[in-house]
């Protein structure tokens, strides 16, 4: 049984439809990655995938460990072993990160007054890279883009979910971020036998993660699934028009930003 | 003991007439006084704060008062209108024996003739019905007066506990920091459980001379119908300092409060903060007010409120830039968690000088959805998730405040929030 099963999935915002059958299977242990353009349909599937309301599933099935989720609210799923890192995650003042991260991984906030050594929190920033002093900071306030991807791994680390799902992980980061971000992705991969579904736009992070298969979403379905070099060299080379039988001028935009060396 | 002073019984006389005639306050309720007992029992001195019964204990420990009085410099217990315990402590008598006087507010008149100057100086007793009662009408309250150039290094611990059925408790206090002192004071305000209703009707003057720096933070636990009316105003001079701390978690019938602190110093500051939990049928109107007199003053009002059940909260605050280089900001946001309560924000700038910079921001709505979303996606359930946004928004770290007195004071909010949620 796979880890994760999507069954002709179809998912309407606001009466809109965005998602018109989409289907995707992960086993245990394998790293996919979703490509595609903007507004394909991407961030919609992982919002549907962990429980967002507004996302309503007017057909299919969405199957972890066999149980459909559907049904579920967002923090039910996320105990079922979803753990989802928010590209652009909200800050919410007096929240200690520290505490955040404890409640990941199902312990009680600090209580200071105790006057011991905090270290469950402290071991998970220190492994993202996130010095001790983020443990008393308020949750994302006044991180910068970096920092906030690094805090978003050390809560779903400390989640130790099943299936991690990454939306973006890459965007505006440095170079010496994304190495780390990457190369820790990887090993909690490889450690914990966990499956990956990474969100990305560049193949840079893919230096580091070990990516088993590549899907290409166009117009709110999977369009084409490969080894995610083969995908990857065409789009550089022919942009998503590759995939698409009319190339509207937005896609070759699109291209641009695919091409090596290019930033955001 | 020592007569009162004569200047004393005149002015006393005066407020009494003034009284028959005086108006109602411009905001909260009206509250008729005269249904309040003045007459509330006496209550003995003791010698040690444990000598107190544990339910007195209780109740100001929930305020912020420390019965084992580590770090702090000094205790002023008020039981209603009884000065009943009043110590220096040992770190204080061995450091700074001369540095600091605190006295029950009716012993320094007797004491220092120069108090007349302070008395209803830093606010008008003809301001309204509740000032000029406490005029008329005052019984006991702490005078803290720190000498100059002395750092006071531990908080002054003030506790004011109010336990008779339909009694009214009116002191008058007095903080007066001369120059180059320093000092924290941490007033506790709270209330016997069984006792039903009553009311608290205070006057609190604060003069902040040159280069002084005063923080005041008041807690208060009040009764679901008690009626609550503390004025207070404030003068800070030449670079001195003020900052007020305000924070509210219980219930109560109605409080109507509204200090204004005049920069009359060039480079004076002052900063308020108040956090405020709104509950059951609690009516709170509470402001703050900075008049900037003098070149190159500093301040800011920073108020966070929640508000549940089916409270109304008003709050109000108000800058007025008379001077060049003066720098005011206003922040105010309010969680509203009940569709049966109200909120309100009030702010108001006033320039009178070209180079003044007033600004503010203001917030009045429910959790937003995406914090709430977020923190669901880490496995914590709705409820919880509430919780902690609630939690983190009233706990807020709070600049100047001591440590273990931010610790407390989160360790309030935490059991506050849980015993709501």
């Amino acid at each position: 049984m796979s880890l994760l099963e999507i069954k002709d999935l179809h998912v309407e915002v606001n009466g809109k439809e965005i998602l018109s059958g989409v289907n995707l299977e992960i086993g245990k242990g394998e790293v996919h990655v979703l490509l595609g353009p903007n507004a394909s349909g991407k961030t919609t599937l992982v919002m549907t995938l962990i429980g967002m309301p507004f996302y309503r599933v007017s057909r299919g099935e969405i199957l972890f460990n066999g149980i459909n989720l559907v049904d579920l609210s967002i923090d039910k799923r996320a105990r079922k072993g979803i753990g989802f890192a928010f590209q652009f995650p909200p800050a919410i003042s007096g929240v200690k990160l520290r505490d955040i991260i404890r409640l990941c991984g199902g312990k009680e906030p600090w209580d200071p007054s105790k006057g011991q050594e905090e270290t469950f929190a402290t071991d998970a920033l220190k492994k993202v890279g996130l010095a001790k002093n983020f443990r008393d900071r308020e949750l994302n306030v006044g991180f910068s883009g970096g920092e906030r991807k690094r805090s978003e791994l050390a809560q779903i680390f400390a989640m130790n979910p099943q299936l991690l799902v990454l939306d973006e992980p890459d965007s505006g980061v440095d170079i010496d971020s994304l190495k780390l971000i990457g190369g820790q992705v990887d090993s909690f991969i490889k450690e914990t036998g966990g499956s990956l579904l990474l969100i990305t736009h560049h193949r840079h992070i893919l230096q580091y993660i070990d990516a088993d298969l590549a899907h290409v979403m166009c117009d709110g379905k999977i369009v084409v699934s490969d080894h995610p070099e083969n995908i990857l060299s065409k789009i550089e080379e022919q942009g998503y028009c590759a995939y698409v039988e009319v190339c509207p001028p937005a896609l070759k935009e699109e291209h641009k930003k695919l091409m090596p060396g290019s930033e955001e | 003991m020592k007569e009162l002073p004569k200047w004393y019984i005149e002015k006393r006389k005066r407020a009494q007439e003034l009284l028959k005639s005086a108006k109602p306050a411009k905001y909260g309720p009206d509250i008729d006084l005269n249904i309040f007992n003045m007459q509330v029992p006496a209550h003995e001195k003791v010698d040690e704060i444990t000598e107190l019964s544990e339910n007195v204990r209780d109740a100001s420990r929930a305020v912020g008062t420390r019965d084992d009085e580590v770090y702090r410099s000094g205790t002023y217990f008020q039981h209603d209108n009884d000065v009943v315990y009043l110590k220096y402590t040992e770190w204080l008598k061995e450091n700074l024996p001369e540095g600091l006087v605190v006295l029950n507010t009716d012993d320094a008149i007797r004491t220092y003739p120069w108090v007349e100057n302070y008395w209803f100086r830093h606010l008008s007793m003809g301001l309204d019905k509740y000032a000029t009662y406490v005029a008329a009408n005052s019984v006991g309250g702490a005078f803290v007066w720190v000498k100059e150039g002395v750092n006071v290094g531990y908080p002054l611990q003030a506790c004011l506990y109010l336990g008779t059925d339909k009694g009214i408790q009116s002191p008058h206090n007095f903080i007066i920091a001369e120059p180059g002192s320093k000092i924290h004071i941490i007033t506790g305000c709270t209330v016997n459980p069984e006792c039903k209703t009553a009311a608290h009707v205070a006057a609190t003057e604060i003069h902040v001379k040159e280069g002084a720096e005063v923080t005041l933070s008041m807690i208060h636990s009040w009764g679901q119908n008690f009626h609550v009316r503390p004025r207070m105003g404030a003068t800070v001079e030449k670079n001195g300092t003020l900052n007020m701390n305000y924070v509210l978690l219980n219930p109560v019938k109605s409080i109507q409060m509204y200090p204004t602190v005049i920069l009359k110093g060039e480079g004076a500051r002052a900063s308020f903060r108040n956090l405020i939990l709104s509950r059951k049928k609690s009516n709170i109107d509470v402001g703050s007010s900075i008049i900037f007199s003098a070149e190159g003053t500093r301040g800011e009002i920073v108020s966070r409120a929640v508000i549940m059940d089916e409270s109304t909260i008003d709050m109000r605050g108000v800058l007025k830039g008379n001077k060049p280089k003066t720098h005011g900001h206003l922040e105010c946001r309010a969680l509203l968690l009940s569709d049966n309560a109200i909120a309100r924000a009030h702010p108001s700038l006033e320039g009178r000088s070209k180079e003044t910079e007033m600004t503010h921001e203001a917030a009045v709505g429910k959790i937003a959805d995406e914090q709430l979303y977020y923190l669901m996606t880490r496995g914590l359930s709705e409820s919880e998730a509430t919780s902690l946004i609630v939690r983190g928004f009233l706990d807020a770290d709070i600049p100047g405040l001591p440590p273990e007195l931010q610790a407390e004071i989160s360790k309030i909010v935490s059991m506050t929030a849980e015993e709501v949620m």
